[in-house]
């Protein structure tokens, strides 16, 4: 269980997030623990005393404070005992779930082009952040992104993780996709980098 | 602020995108055609409900596979991809869906690709149809014809077996046929065949000749529609009018061209027991009695040309045993006597000779009167008594105490029939034997029964008893002399008088002799 002081914490850390990632929370919850684990992340969530909403009323294109997202997964991780790597997988699944992936998907075949309109959607996702691709190498079967302005919690960090190597494998065919963070804010760099690599 | 603040998707576009969003979910969820959304690279990016549920995996599962991980041929899926990118639109291939490491759900996969708005491919579209079930369907309708074509493949190969051993039981059926007609045509009897209805079925060659008539002529008519043969006319009247298995033998006469005789005899045709028909077997005895009739011809002039001398020497030794030529020596008188007996034994032998000649000849005539039986067997009975008395035997004669009522008989044929039984009674006996002659009658008959506790009769040869000049071994034993035809004078005798006559024998035993006699002529 969450401290309070923790909580709080949390509430602080600045910036909004689309309601679209609560969805995603809710749809691997369902997936992994079914209708009676949601029903217990409602419950635990409630304790929070924070008003994160799981169900259809929770409009995913409105704007909510991006401590929900990090306490989403908070409560998740403790109420559930998963590890890091569940949270990872939360995040490979979350594009898989998203509507607003799958879009994108339809119309960007490309790495460039996918990674071009996900930095544009980060923008619109978030409020805070900005997420670039500098380095887009095909050949090489290498990428690198980049999240600056954002420090958050380093639970996303893992989530993100998860989030963009899915998110490659949804555009690239790879046997294997490496991605491991080589800069991280809340370790005291300028910015957060994911560097990927594919074979 | 700005960025805080919603200025890209207004409030109205941010409401479009959600009802956009929910009416997308919405069809998807309803779409009852499995489909998935594919990019270039071939992998899954988007998949309806009805998706999910064929293929059974979650959608975190699906999502960003390699479309071909779903199917069983790999390498058809990758060229059916290609010619989706390379042909817009490709429909109703046939594919093999793997789910849960089991790869038997047969679908039919169809699939467009989809451009952008400068007409790049970005991906197709791919639907599936689940056809397992047809599939199934159709493997078991062919394996089900395929059973039954293999079914008839084997019946027809049984009927041609069939058919084979049918040709074969057909022709060994001719050759049967065959050599049973070549066997009858060839038969040295006349033949021929009648159906239940009895009409003639088959006449075989020596028939048509010995009846003067064609097969074709009388085929499948009955005899009393046959008018133009007068043989088969005269048959017919033989048989008495009518063609009916009884077991007896007619005989037939016919006297043209020449005179024939024929044996006619009647036999049941059955097959399985069932008698289908009658048949008519005519054997010409026409040698056979001509050979009868010249030996009894012969019998007859030779027994005549005998009986002269015979009695000749008769009388002459009769004189000279009655010493009518003068007193003779014991042992002349001896010798004398046995030549006399002798000659008697020549003389019974020729009169039975000449008796049954004249019964073969039909010469036997009959001259009838009305007679007291019982005074014709005390008159045998005394004719006897020296030989009765010689051989010590008791005679009973058991008349009835009623009187007998007469018969028309002739006296002469009737005493040699009392005579030989009598005689056979006596001579076939043992010293001090026992003979009992006896008589009954009823309205119809006179019986007669001579019983004696004789040697009897053996059971093997009873049959020929009344046969001419059989003798039984037993009796050749016993008495050496004797002609073998006084009982078949006597079963003529008693014929002709409408009467019956027979016996019962055991052997060592004795037999009894009965015969009948109508007591109205």
């Amino acid at each position: 269980m969450l401290e309070d002081q923790e909580i709080q914490k949390i509430l602080e850390i600045k910036g909004l997030v689309r309601g679209v990632v609560f969805q995603t929370d809710r749809e691997y919850v369902l997936e992994e623990k079914g209708e009676a684990g949601l029903k217990k992340l409602e419950e635990e969530i409630k304790k929070t005393g924070q008003a994160i909403k799981y169900r259809k009323d929770f409009k995913t294109t409105d704007w909510y404070p991006l401590g929900w997202r990090i306490l989403s997964l908070l409560v998740i991780q403790e109420t559930f005992d998963w590890g890091e790597q569940e949270i990872f997988k939360m995040g490979e699944v979350a594009p898989k779930h998203s509507f607003i992936v799958k879009t994108i998907l339809r119309y960007f075949i490309s790495l460039e082009k996918t990674f071009a309109e996900t930095a544009k959607y980060w923008e619109k996702h978030y409020s805070i952040g900005k997420l670039e691709a500098p380095e887009i190498d095909i050949k090489k079967h290498h990428l690198v992104l980049r999240l600056s302005d954002f420090k958050s919690h380093p639970i996303l960090c893992i989530y993100y993780r998860g989030y963009f190597k899915s998110l490659t494998s949804l555009i690239i065919r790879a046997s294997q996709i490496n991605i491991q963070e080589t800069k991280c804010v809340n370790k005291g760099d300028q910015y957060h980098e994911f560097v990927i690599d594919w074979e | 602020m700005k960025r805080e603040e919603d200025c890209f998707i207004s409030q109205q576009a941010r409401e479009d995108l959600e009802n956009l969003e929910r009416y997308i979910e919405e069809l998807s969820g309803f779409l009852p055609l499995p489909v998935c959304t594919i990019n270039p690279a071939g992998l899954i990016i988007d998949a309806n409900q009805a998706f999910k549920d064929l293929t059974k995996h979650k959608e975190s599962y699906i999502i960003g596979q390699g479309i071909e991980s779903l199917f069983e041929d790999k390498k058809l899926v990758r060229d059916f991809l290609k010619r989706v990118f390379e042909e817009e639109k490709v429909e109703y291939q046939e594919m093999v869906l793997c789910f849960q490491d089991k790869c038997d759900i047969t679908v039919n996969v169809s699939a467009r690709a989809r451009k952008d708005s400068q007409g790049n491919i970005i991906g197709c579209f791919w639907a599936i149809f689940d056809i397992s079930e047809l599939k199934k369907l159709q493997e078991n309708l062919e394996k089900k014809v395929e059973d039954r074509t293999k079914a008839l493949e084997e019946a027809k190969s049984s009927l041609l077996n069939i058919l084979e051993d049918t040709e074969e039981a057909r022709k060994n059926i001719e050759q049967e046929r065959n050599k049973t007609r070549a066997i009858l045509v060839n038969l040295p009897n006349g033949l021929i065949v009648f159906d239940k209805q009895g009409r003639i079925i088959q006449i075989n060659s020596e028939a048509e000749r010995v009846l003067n008539l064609k097969e074709a002529d009388v085929l499948n008519k009955t005899i009393s529609q046959v008018s133009k043969s007068p043989n088969l006319t005269k048959l017919y009247q033989t048989l008495g009018g009518k063609i009916e298995w009884t077991g007896q033998k007619y005989e037939l006469v016919l006297d043209e061209p020449l005179q024939r005789f024929f044996q006619v005899s009647i036999a049941p045709v059955v097959i399985k027991k069932e008698v289908v028909g009658l048949m008519i077997v005519l054997h010409d005895v026409t040698r056979g009695k001509e050979i009868e009739r010249l030996k009894t011809e012969f019998v007859s002039i030779a027994a005549h040309q005998l009986r002269t001398p015979l009695s000749a020497i008769k009388w002459s030794l009769k004189m000279l045993l009655d010493g009518d030529v003068g007193s003779l020596m014991p042992e002349q008188l001896d010798f004398l006597k046995k030549g006399y007996e002798s000659n008697e034994r020549m003389i019974t032998l020729v009169n039975d000779l000449l008796n049954v000649a004249r019964i073969e000849e039909g010469r036997f005539v009959y001259d009838l009167t009305s007679q007291s039986l019982e005074e014709i067997i005390k008159k045998e009975i005394d004719e006897l008594s020296k030989v009765i008395a010689k051989k010590k035997i008791k005679l009973i004669f058991d008349k009835p105490k009623r009187t007998l009522p007469k018969v028309e008989v002739d006296k002469e044929k009737i005493s040699i029939v009392i005579q030989n039984l009598l005689d056979n009674a006596i001579r076939f006996n043992n010293p001090g034997g026992k003979v009992t002659i006896s008589m009954e009658y009823d309205k119809i008959n006179l019986k007669v029964i001579v019983k004696d506790d004789g040697i009897g009769i053996p059971k093997d040869q009873q049959k020929r008893i009344f046969d001419k000049f059989f003798r039984t071994n037993n009796a050749i034993r016993l008495e050496t002399e004797g002609t073998g035809l006084g009982l078949f004078i006597c079963k003529n005798i008693i014929k002709a008088h409408g009467g019956r006559i027979w016996f019962e024998s055991e052997k060592d035993k004795g037999s009894i002799f009965c015969f009948t006699l109508p007591i109205k002529s």
